[in-house]
Parts: structure tokens; sequence; C-alpha cells
């Protein structure tokens, strides 16, 4: 919650300074971005290669449940032509990119941004915080509508930490080593595939 | 991203959570650059009611689309049931 906090209240203020033009017109914000953008990713990278449990929890599970993430994140991207076809106003890659993001709304907000600008940005952003909170609060709907593994589907990448208690309550202790599995791997695929739709 | 995988993987006898303090920072820092971004554009600022349509359309429909894809795999393996 405190990291949520923490992202909420940095983009709030950021939009309130923005509005009183605190920051002088000639600070290039994009360059300054990009900078900051690749260190990130650098750390992340650092953070996946650094952590030596990731092989041992991939050899644990059965091979019908090692296909969870694919199948969440095939669905997602299935969720999101269906709104492209619907909607519009984007390029269905563009909305495939904002439906890549699986709930990590950080990452894929801040590289949307850098590839395809602010707008599209705050969309990711925006509809990443919306699935955490239907992975939150809609678990015992979604276990009726769809089966046990869908709240965890449904929490993408968020399904290892912020939505992971409420995963073990719903869909039981045992599930939670899936829950983790399932969250890292989406979590894993989010830089690829938002820069691959990005690219497109 | 692959540069960071292999200096992680060759310091993975050193664990600590530097790196987690590093993430978190620059994701704060780049989402107050998002932030200022939307601020100091007034277009975008002036759409925001639309820009949120799109988000809990585009988030409602990805968060359902993995929900209901599940739901194959949870027939196929069945045997979590409670």
């Amino acid at each position: 919650m405190k990291a949520n906090a923490g992202i909420i209240g940095f983009f709030v203020a950021g939009i309130v300074l923005g509005r009183l033009h605190a920051v002088p017109a000639t600070a290039d914000l994009d360059a300054i971005s990009l900078g900051v953008l690749c260190t990130l990713i650098f750390f992340v990278g650092y953070g996946i290669g650094n952590d030596t449990t990731v092989l041992a929890r991939f050899r644990s599970l059965s091979p019908g449940l090692a296909l969870l993430p694919a199948v969440s994140i095939l669905g997602s991207l299935a969720g999101s032509l269906a709104v492209a076809m619907l909607a519009g106003g984007h390029s269905p890659a563009e909305w495939l990119a904002v439906g890549s993001g699986m709930g990590y709304y950080s990452i894929s907000s801040v590289l949307i941004t850098g590839y395809r600008g602010t707008e599209l940005g705050t969309i990711a952003l925006l509809s990443n915080i919306v699935r955490e909170m239907i992975a939150l609060l809609g678990a015992p709907l979604l276990v009726r509508l769809f089966g046990t593994l869908a709240p965890i589907a449904a929490a993408g990448a968020t399904a290892m930490d912020t939505t992971l208690p409420v995963i073990s309550r719903t869909c039981g202790p045992r599930l939670v080593p899936v829950s983790i599995y399932c969250g890292m791997a989406t979590d894993f695929s989010v830089p690829f595939l938002v820069t691959l739709f990005c690219s497109m | 991203m692959l540069a960071g995988m292999a200096a992680g993987f060759a310091l993975r006898r050193h664990k600590s959570r530097w790196q987690q303090h590093a993430v978190t920072a620059l994701i704060w820092a780049l989402l107050f650059m998002l932030g200022l971004g939307i601020g100091s554009n007034d277009g975008i600022f002036n759409s925001l009611g639309s820009i949120g349509l799109r988000s809990a359309a585009i988030g409602t429909a990805a968060t359902i689309g993995s929900a209901a894809a599940s739901w194959l795999l949870w027939k196929k393996t069945g045997r979590d049931r409670r």
C-alpha cells in the first residue's frame, strides 16, 4: 500500500506542478525521462538475474498450471483486441501495448509514455490500476464466473505481491505458489511485450 | 535489460534490497514526470475524462479476457477443486 500511495502521490504531484508551470519550459523532460527509463530497465533486469530461485519455482510446477501465465497474457491480448475493434481511437498495436501491461502499471506506463506519448501512457497507468482494483475487489465473483484460477489470471503481475493475500483467501493457500509463479512470469513479460507492440 | 540481467547474475551471491529501492525511486521519478507532462499539456489535461473512460474499458476488457481464458485451463486441469 505504501508503494501504491507513493505512485499515486508522485503522479498527482507532477500534475499539480505541471498545472502551475513550476518546471521551466526549456527543460527537456523527454530526454531526462529516457535516461531514467534506461536506468530503470537495467535495474529491473538486475533483479531478474540476481534471483536464483526463479528456476526452482519453474521446476516445481505441474505442466498444466505452468501454462497459466501464457493463458493470462493471451486472454488480456484478446480482450484488448476486442476493445480495439469496438472503440478505435488508437491503433490495435497501441491497445495491445496497453493491454499487455498486465497490472504492472509503473513499468508499462513509463515505457508507453516513452514510446507513444503522455496520453497513451496515462491510459496505461489508469487501466492497470483498474485491473488491480478488479482483482482485489472482484476475486470472489471471478471464481464463481470463471473458476478457481481466474483471480490469479486476472491479477497478472500483481499476483505475486499486492493481490496475493486476496488470492490465498479466495483460491486457497494451495494455489499460492502458482500465484507467485504466475505473477513473476507475467511481470517478466511486460517490458518485452510492451516494447514489442509499441514498436509495431 | 540484458546487461542488467547479466550484472545481476554475476553478482547473485551478493543479495541486497538496494536494487528494489532503486527501482521504486526511479518509478516514482518517472511517474512524477508523466504527471508533469499531463499537467503542463492543456489538451491532455482537459481530456482526462475521456482518457479515464478508455482506461476503464481497456482495463476491464483485458482483466476479464485473462479470467475467461483461465476458465479453459481450469476445465482442462480441474484438479484443484475444493
